[in-house]
């Protein structure tokens, strides 16, 4: 949908660029007074209320109308939202421009909120946090500034990035844009590379900081067998390896996180008091 | 003691601002042990505290609003009893998994608070009142604040000498038991965050990663950039298909398909 009406919501180029602005930072707050029945609907529709004032007109019949009609269920990704927030402020102009169905837009959003949570989330909440987590944490645990620092920028460059360019494409592709980009397979390879690279550095993180060895030496008349020796010549961290494996089947079967968490704990203890772990 | 639970109480409502705010991070736990630790004038130790805390909670992450463990209060009560009851890192990993527990009782009551205040936001807006309607919003998201502000307060108020007695007194055993839970538990935060990104197709990925650390003894930092590398390399091929595809028109139902399974995984 390309936006022939923007031009009595956004006039020029200036106003233009504030529009972008301005959602960016008001975008910022979705996450608060989300509810149980409907999730982030309240402040979807707290964020448009000064594109749609400016729409509609402050106070009028069809402002609120138009507020009451974004208080609907809503829940999707933080990051990714700008989009649907600029697809739906154009829906809006067009509206009351040329008085489409009020109904479609509402559709909309409920189509997009999906993917763009399925997006979002294995885009920015695990790939770019584990990635920005996976270079961190190493300064942080010396103490370094550097740590902090770095994840803050690794994380919030693209986070940032992507919410200030969604909104800016949201606003003037409208909804055309998505649904091609869904079709043609492209969002589904952008979100495997992520998955790809997040595997990897799940992988290198269970060898490099899962720390599990045994203490156990089995005394015979000859010798003593040093297990832990044994198994580093077959493969090293063989231990940690298995135990996250063993994690992740017990977690499959639909054992909840925190019952894992507790095993844990009690094998560490039946471990340590048997002698096995040190 | 009050000028410490003044610090701790405002980096509770600190790390849950970052945390909703931008989506900043702020509540991951070595973030949010940083900002309690330069709060109560131990930066460093906050980070490497942090360090332990993040290893447990780095497979929880808040999804759909769903919080299924509080890791940033973790991470703020995991640092503060370290640095106020001088607990080790293994220590305050295990103090701090209560507060965790804790987190997601009392952010489940706000949430409750929040789903009862709904019929008030839409009637103000049938009736027209937009001023009651932005106030009211104002009103939740102080008390948001506010509530974890008291949180942080009062726990360390009240709770620090208790801790700091049972600090001292764990016998070696269970010292030694908690060190190598702590060890043991950043598996859980791995296996986690396998069931995420699992995809049966995927599964020689962690098997790369876990190999060039454990046998190469590989850095995090070398092993991103590999796996950059490797990940444009596996989808490289597909992208310059799906251009082609996009010729025919045929293809539509096999990138659907695609689609389908990818989702099922």
């Amino acid at each position: 949908m390309t936006n022939s009406t923007g031009t009595t919501f956004l006039p020029d180029k200036k106003a233009e660029n504030h529009f972008y602005n301005n959602l960016f930072w008001r975008s910022q707050w979705l996450m608060f007074c989300t509810s149980y029945t409907k999730q982030q609907a309240v402040t979807f529709s707290w964020v448009l209320m000064p594109y749609l004032e400016k729409i509609y007109g402050k106070d009028t019949p069809e402002f609120y109308d138009a507020m009451l009609r974004h208080q609907d269920f809503f829940n999707t990704n933080v990051t990714a939202a700008p989009f649907i927030f600029g697809m739906v402020t154009s829906m809006e102009a067009e509206n009351k421009a040329n008085g489409i169905d009020p109904k479609s837009i509402g559709a909309l959003k409920s189509s997009m909120m999906g993917p763009l949570a399925g997006i979002g989330d294995s885009l920015v909440s695990n790939g770019i946090r584990l990635i920005a987590t996976g270079i961190a944490i190493g300064f942080f645990k010396q103490g370094s500034w550097l740590g902090p620092i770095l994840f803050m920028l690794l994380l919030n460059v693209p986070n940032w990035g992507i919410k200030w360019a969604a909104g800016k494409y949201g606003y003037k592709l409208g909804n055309n844009f998505i649904v091609n980009a869904m079709k043609s397979g492209t969002l589904n390879l952008i979100t495997k590379a992520a998955s790809i690279l997040g595997l990897m550095m799940v992988g290198a993180m269970s060898a490099q900081y899962v720390t599990f060895t045994t203490s156990l030496k089995i005394k015979t008349a000859a010798q003593t067998l040093d297990l832990q020796g044994i198994f580093d010549s077959i493969l090293p961290d063989l231990l940690p390896l298995a135990l996250v494996l063993g994690c992740f089947f017990y977690l499959r079967k639909k054992n909840k996180p925190v019952r894992t968490l507790v095993a844990i704990v009690i094998l560490a203890f039946v471990l340590t008091f048997l002698g096995i772990t040190k | 003691m009050i000028m410490q639970a003044l610090a701790v109480g405002l980096a509770c409502a600190l790390v849950k601002f970052g945390a909703w705010w931008g989506a900043m991070g702020w509540d991951r736990p070595m973030v949010a042990s940083t900002i309690t630790g330069i709060l109560l004038g131990h930066p460093v130790e906050g980070m490497t505290v942090g360090a332990a805390l993040e290893l447990v909670y780095m497979g929880t992450q808040s999804m759909g609003g769903v919080l299924p463990q509080d890791y940033g209060l973790g991470g703020v009560f995991g640092c503060a009893f370290a640095i106020l009851a001088t607990a080790k890192p293994s220590v305050a990993v295990a103090l701090s998994i209560p507060f965790s527990m804790l987190g997601t009782l009392i952010y489940d009551l706000f949430k409750f608070w929040a789903t009862s205040l709904i019929t008030r936001f839409q009637k103000h807006l049938e009736d027209h009142q937009i001023g009651a309607f932005k106030r009211l919003w104002f009103t939740q998201a102080t008390v948001y604040l506010t509530m974890y502000f008291l949180i942080g307060f009062i726990s360390i108020l009240l709770g620090t000498n208790a801790i700091k007695a049972l600090v001292n007194n764990i016998p070696t055993a269970v010292m030694s038991s908690l060190t190598v839970a702590a060890g043991m538990l950043p598996a859980l935060g791995m296996a986690l965050l396998m069931i995420t990104l699992w995809d049966k197709k995927l599964a020689p990925y962690f098997f790369i990663g876990f190999g060039l650390v454990a046998f190469f003894k590989g850095t995090l930092i070398e092993i991103a950039f590999l796996g950059a590398a490797i990940a444009v390399l596996a989808i490289i091929g597909q992208l310059t298909n799906h251009k082609t595809d996009k010729v025919a028109a045929t293809t539509e139902d096999a990138t659907t398909s695609e689609e389908e399974d990818f989702y099922n995984d």
